[in-house]
Parts: C-alpha cells; structure tokens; sequence
C-alpha cells in the first residue's frame, strides 16, 4: 500500500492502518532500533512505541516523507533508551561507535546555541555534498548502519568507507564552526 | 557542544533529505560538460601549474571509436577476424607463433590480476559457516567450533591447497589437481576442482556437489552469490603438434563426475590471438548449487581483473618482434556472462597500436590496474618511451563511462627512470598511485601520484616528491614477509605506510595531493631489535593487526631469521591520529606465519596458521 494511502487511514482513525505500518515499515524501524540498541527486546518495544506514536501523532501530522518520519521516531526513541541503559552499563551497538566518530565534530563541552540553528546548519551542509557523500553521511549518522554494512550496500570497501566520514566529519566542524555555532 | 546532542539534532535533519539520500539512485555524469571542460583546458592547466606540476588530460573528448560497444554475446562481437574455433585453428596451423610462448607462460606480464574492486569476495584459506571456523592447512580443510578460550576441531575434510568461499550454509573449496596418464607420469592434465559441501550440521559435512574444469587455477571469486572459477591452458596447433580431435582444445567441465560439453556458442575468440590458450569461466550458484555458466574465452590474455558484476581481461600480442599496447575485453558478470565491449588503449592515448619496444623512442603502454566506481571505469598504466637505458615514463590515468560511449585520459609529468607502480588504492573520488623509480644512480626511490576524478580528469605528481624509500633494503606487502612493495592504509587522512623493521612506518597526511607531508615517525615500541613485521587485518573500529617476526639465537648466540628461530606473533596495535603513534595494545603467539589468517566468530577473533591445529583466540 502506498504512502499517501496509509497515512489516509490514520485520518480515518482505521486501526489497520498500524498493521499496514508495521507490514511496510517494520523491518526498517526495526533494523534502525537494533543499530542503536543491539539488543532484540529493547529494539522491539521501541518499534511498537513507534507505532504509538504515529497513531498519536496523526493528524494532525500529515508527514510528506513516511519513511524518514517514522525512522525519525524510531531513531529518538532508540537513542532515548541508549542514554537509560548507559547510565545502567548496559547496551552496547552502533550508536556507541557513532558518539565516538561525532567527538570529531565537537569540543565536548555543554554549549547554548539554539537547536533549530544547529539543525538548519546541520540541513545545509548535508544538502552541499556529493549525492554519494549525503548517503553515506545519512546511512551512519542518521540511520547509524554499521560501517561495514554501509560498505556492502554501497559496493565500497570499508576502509573507504572510513575514508570518507572522515572527511565529512572534519567538512561539518568546519561549517559548524563557519556558522558562528558553539560546538 | 555534546557528542550526544550533535547525534540528537542529526535525528532532526530536514525528511526530505534523508529520504533521498536513502533511496539514492545512481547520478549519472552529465558527459556533455566534457565539451566545457576541452574548450577551457587551457585555462585549467594555466592555473594549476602554479600550484603543482599537473597536466590537462591528455586527449579530452576521445573519439568513440576508442571503445566499441557491444550487446552481442558470442564469437561475432569479440574479433572481427575470427568467427569460431575451427577458423582460429585453421589459421594457426599455417601460422603458428611459437615465439609467443613466453608471453603466454608469463613472460613480459603473464599471470593473473585479480582487483577487488567493489564488493567482490576473493578466496581464503579461513572462513567462518555455521558460527564454525573452516581453515585450509597442511592436515586439509578442519572445521572447529569456537569453545571456551579456544577453539575445537570438529571434523576434518581430506582437501589439501583450497582456496575457502562461504555463503550461508555452503563451503565452497576450490583446488588444483593434477591427473597423470596411466601411461606416461609425466603427461598430466591440470584441473581445478570446487567442492562445495552443505555444513548446516558442521559435525557432518555434506558434500552437494563437485565439479571440475581443465586448466590451471587462475583464480576464483565470489560476487553476488555466483563462485567464479577461472582457469587456463592452451594447446599448440601449428602443423607439428596440432592436436587431430578439436576438442582437445576446448576446456573439459564436468558435474559431479559427467561432462559438461561446451557448445560453439560458449567459445569465444578475443581479436587475433596468436595461439590456442583458453580462459574457462565457469560460473557456480552455490545457493541452488548449479553450474550456471560456462564459457572458453581465447585470447592472447595477459592479465585478468574482476571486480563485482565484471570481468576485464587484458590482452597483448607478440609476433616475436612487436608488441601490441593492451586491449581490455570487458564482460558483465551476474547469473551470466555478457560481452560489454573492447577498449583499445592505443586508441585512448593517441599511440601505435604495436611497437618494437626497443626501438628508440617507440611508446609502449603497461596497464596496471582497472576499477571502477559507478560512474566510471578506471584504468592505471605506465606510458614508457624508450630511450637510453631506461627511458622515461609517464603516469596514465584512464576513465570510461559505464556506458562505454565516452572516455578519456590524463598523464602525469615524465618521470626519469624505469617506473614501476607497485600499488594503487582506490577512493571515491581519487586513486592514490605508488611508485618506484630506479635511475641512472641504480637506487630506488618510491613517490606518491594521485588521480584525480572530479571534472577534469588529471593527473598529479606532488611538488617537491616525498621520497618514501630513503635507503631502505627490504619493505613488506601485506600479507607477506618477503616482497619488494609497500602498502599503505588510509587512517582518516593519514595514510601508514609500512615497513620492515618497526621503526620505518611512516605516517604521511595525504588530504592535499598536491601537497603530501609526512606527518611524523610512527613506532610500534617494540625493543630495540631488528624485527620483520607486515600487516595482517584491519579492524572496523581502526585497530591494526599485525604479524612480527622475532629473531631467536641460535646455537652461535647470534640471531638468526631462519624459520625455527623464530617467533611469529600476532599483534594488535592502536593508531593515535594526534600524536601519530602506533601502540601494541595486546600480543599473542601463534605457531607461524604462512597462509596466516584472521577471522571473526561470534565476535571474537582468532587466528590461523600452518603451525597449529586449531585456531587461536586472540581478541
């Protein structure tokens, strides 16, 4: 079922409109939460607080992008877990080795800038790269993909993967930096 | 700023960004910009001669009859002169070039150039099925399961020499075997045998399927589910020796004992090859373990590269006075073979399409590497002119669209010297070239060049050379204590190269070609002693694994490098970036280093060697 169809069934509040959700998006949702948390049970409750979330959210949402909307709540909610279950030593997956790579990018001290800066900066400088740049940026730092899965969907070997967001790390300080932000 | 917001607001970026990055189709190049790009090449060279010594490429906009491509699969689309088999052998029988032999058995090139372009899996000697760890050694394949802080052998498989291929539940074995005559020891027929066997109970491996095919193992390849096999042999046909039953010169295949008979249009003649030698290809889907395809591909082939879903090989005649510059027949591999076209390297640099090499000043071409990216294919070579005793040579960049409808060409400044690039790595936008020169002075240096893929395709030999080989006696490749050649490893923009002894890894920063700098001494703070060490594996998380010799002494008290004084070690070291150092982080003794391999299992990893039976955990 196309996007447009589904989202017309949450603003009919027709309850099959979770299980087309799930049918469609699962695995996605799913792949994201285990990148994070790289712990099944956990990954799982995260997806299903994402279709809560969604069944909440619209309307009076109307996303343009489902895909990414969902993977956007999924991510948060991920993250969120991640930061409990590191203040209880458990948990390990990729957003560990993500937080380290972005250390690159910032001096580790708390800082006041408002985040809707941040975030259009953050939009303009993903829009600036190379189309090939943007998916490898998006697939680790958005979808936190292990490198070396990256490696195999893009057909590229890891150490140039590993190249590569190198730079782009060193790229967004400098346009961070250039834009006046306090990082 | 907090790592952990930056990640946070990341999560906030733009849905239309991430949506399209995501489901990312490929961008092709818009090649009509090349014609911008030739009109302003003056401009262009004007303005980056002041930075570094680069040229403009060297023929922009090739003319397309440089590449012919091709949609046809069989005889017609790969030789103009010749249709079949029969016509191949007809000619040779009256024209048989016996001085071309030594071409053929590797004489001025010869061998196999496998290149791991993309996504394409070669051959080991340890592999992991099953959460089970598969390596090939001197008791044949073992297969040991991973317990407590070491490992069990599980069962043994009496095949000696494979090279090891996993996917899912299958081991792929492949080998080379010889089969005597009963009558005469000495006439012997090569094979390649694949044995692949179902290991979903490891305890007891099922063989599911066998097959072989004649010739000697050129090398193997896993791509998209497919085992690639290639092997090799040829046969004179010249009135003397001219085998009487034509099938004696087409490669045997069979599947689990019976033959396979290749039909005509499975034989394919590549230009006018000046004998009878075939490259068989055969094709293994080892999910449906079913020989998919089969094809004998003759040719005067010199080199051979593969890479994820293609097959280039290179080709170069000599009629026992000249030699012709490289062809390259490029094939499209997936479930099938299909001929994609001949790039004529002659044609793309504006040369003779053979030379007397040396004669003075004839130009000859060696291609060394081919790659591709999505958009392009690349080809690296060396342009020699001959003068002297050792001439002069230039760095060759190639691209040709994926297409085949557009290609073009950059050199480098000329180099004094005999140059030999001994190693090429390639990134998404740039290829990084070593390379060596000996000269008049009969010593070796080694340099960096870069090519450089971006809108204007060129070449760049830095300003003011690093000289990467001051004085040293011996350097190490990877995977191997004794070689001639570097390697270098990218760290985020430093690159190591490595070296003999611990305290010759130099780190260099090569974000600006145009500038490269060595960014400072790196040592594995060992002790003071003379080691051999190379690199073994590179972890994800930007550890490195290597190998080290350790002299013992012998019964003279002096020490001594031969092999039972020795102590083999694996050790995993830590890069530094800011302060450019290497730091052994952990060491273990492994019982030696040939056919030495690391693999992970079950997130641990473990070692392989020729001296121990089972592997050795060690991290």
């Amino acid at each position: 079922m196309d996007d447009n169809s589904i989202i017309e069934l949450y603003w009919q509040r027709d309850q099959t409109a979770v299980e087309h959700t799930s049918e469609k998006y699962g695995s996605y949702c799913g792949r994201i939460a285990m990148n994070i948390l790289d712990d099944a049970r956990d990954a799982e409750e995260c997806v299903n607080d994402t279709w809560l979330r969604t069944w909440e959210s619209i309307p009076p949402q109307r996303p343009d992008c489902l895909r990414a909307w969902l993977g956007r709540i999924t991510r948060n909610l991920s993250l969120n877990r991640f930061a409990a279950n590191r203040t209880t030593k458990r948990g390990s997956g990729q957003a560990v080795l993500a937080l380290h790579e972005l250390e690159d990018c910032v001096s580790g001290q708390e800082s006041s800038d408002d985040e809707r800066i941040v975030v259009q900066a953050i939009d303009e400088f993903v829009r600036k790269l190379r189309p090939r740049e943007r998916q490898l940026f998006v697939l680790r730092y958005w979808q936190l993909e292990p490198v070396a899965g990256i490696a195999a969907r893009c057909a590229m070997s890891v150490s140039n993967v590993t190249t590569v967001l190198y730079r782009l790390r060193k790229q967004l300080r400098t346009h961070l930096e250039q834009k006046g932000i306090d990082i | 700023m907090k790592s952990e917001k930056l990640l946070e607001l990341i999560g906030k970026m733009d849905d239309g960004l991430v949506e399209e990055a995501l489901c990312r189709p490929v961008t092709q190049r818009p090649w009509a910009r090349w014609a911008v790009v030739a009109a302003s090449a003056a401009a262009v060279v004007l303005l980056v001669l002041v930075a570094g010594r680069v040229f403009s490429p060297a023929s922009p906009g090739v003319p397309i009859t440089a590449v012919s491509g091709g949609d046809i699969a069989g005889i017609s689309g790969t030789s103009e002169t010749y249709q079949s088999l029969d016509q191949l052998l007809s000619h040779l029988s009256r024209h048989d070039n016996h001085s071309a032999d030594s071409l053929s058995e590797g004489g001025s090139k010869g061998g196999l150039s496998g290149i791991d372009g993309s996504g394409c899996v070669e051959g080991s000697n340890a592999v992991v099925v099953n959460g089970h760890i598969c390596h090939s050694g001197d008791e044949g394949i073992v297969i040991s399961r991973p317990e407590g802080d070491g490992a069990a052998k599980v069962c043994t498989l009496e095949i000696f020499g494979a090279r090891l291929f996993a996917l899912g539940d299958r081991l792929a074995a492949v080998c080379q075997t010889d089969i005597s005559s009963p009558d005469d020891p000495l006439d012997y027929q090569l094979n390649v045998h694949i044995y692949v066997y179902d290991l979903s109970r490891p305890e007891e491996p099922q063989l599911v399927m066998l097959t072989s095919q004649s010739g000697s193992y050129q090398g193997a390849f896993l791509s998209s589910g497919m085992l690639w096999i290639l092997s090799s042999d040829g046969e004179c046909a010249c009135g003397y020796s001219r085998l009487e039953d034509k099938s004696g010169y087409i490669p045997t295949v069979t599947v689990d004992g019976q033959p396979v008979p290749l039909t005509d249009e499975q034989l394919h003649i590549l230009g006018e090859p000046t004998m009878v030698r075939y490259l068989a290809v055969c094709g293994i889907s080892l999910d449906g373990t079913v020989l998919e395809e089969t094809q004998a591909l003759y040719g005067d082939i010199s080199n051979v590269f593969f890479g994820d879903g293609y097959l280039a090989l290179e080709t170069s005649t000599f009629d026992g006075r000249r030699v012709s510059q490289p062809d390259v027949y490029l094939f499209d591999i997936g479930g099938t073979i299909s001929y994609k076209g001949k790039i004529s390297t002659a044609a793309i640099l504006d040369i003779p399409s053979a030379v007397n090499p040396s004669a003075e000043s004839a130009q000859s071409f060696e291609l060394v590497s081919f790659s591709t990216d999505e958009e392009r294919y690349r080809m690296t070579g060396t342009l020699h002119t001959h003068s002297g005793d050792f001439g002069s040579t230039r760095i060759a960049a190639i691209e040709i669209s994926r297409g085949l409808d557009c290609c073009s060409a950059a050199l480098s400044e000329t180099i004094s010297g005999a140059v030999t690039i001994t190693e090429t790595v390639d990134e998404p936008n740039r290829q990084i070239i070593c390379y060596s020169t000996f000269g008049d002075d009969f010593t070796m240096s080694g340099h960096f060049a870069f090519a450089l893929y971006d809108d204007n395709l060129s070449v760049v030999t830095p300003a003011g050379n690093i000289n990467h080989m001051d004085g040293i006696d011996m350097i190490f490749s990877y995977g191997s204590p004794y070689g001639q050649f570097s390697t270098i490893v990218p760290m985020g923009e430093v690159y190591l190269r490595f070296e003999g002894s611990p305290d010759r890894i130099q780190a260099y920063d090569l974000s600006d070609p145009l500038h490269p700098a060595p960014v400072g001494g790196v040592s594995l703070a060992l002790e003071d002693i003379q080691r051999f060490c190379y690199l073994s594996h590179i972890y994800e998380d930007g550890r490195i694994g290597f190998i080290v010799l350790t002299p013992g002494l012998d019964e003279e008290g002096e020490y001594n490098y031969r092999q039972r004084y020795l102590t083999c070690e694996y050790v995993v070291c830590e890069y530094d970036p800011d302060t450019c150092r290497l730091s052994p982080i952990s060491r273990f003794t492994v019982g030696g280093y040939q056919e030495l391999a690391v693999v992970e299992c079950g997130g641990r990893m473990y070692c392989v060697t020729d001296g121990a039976d089972v592997p050795v955990l060690i991290d």
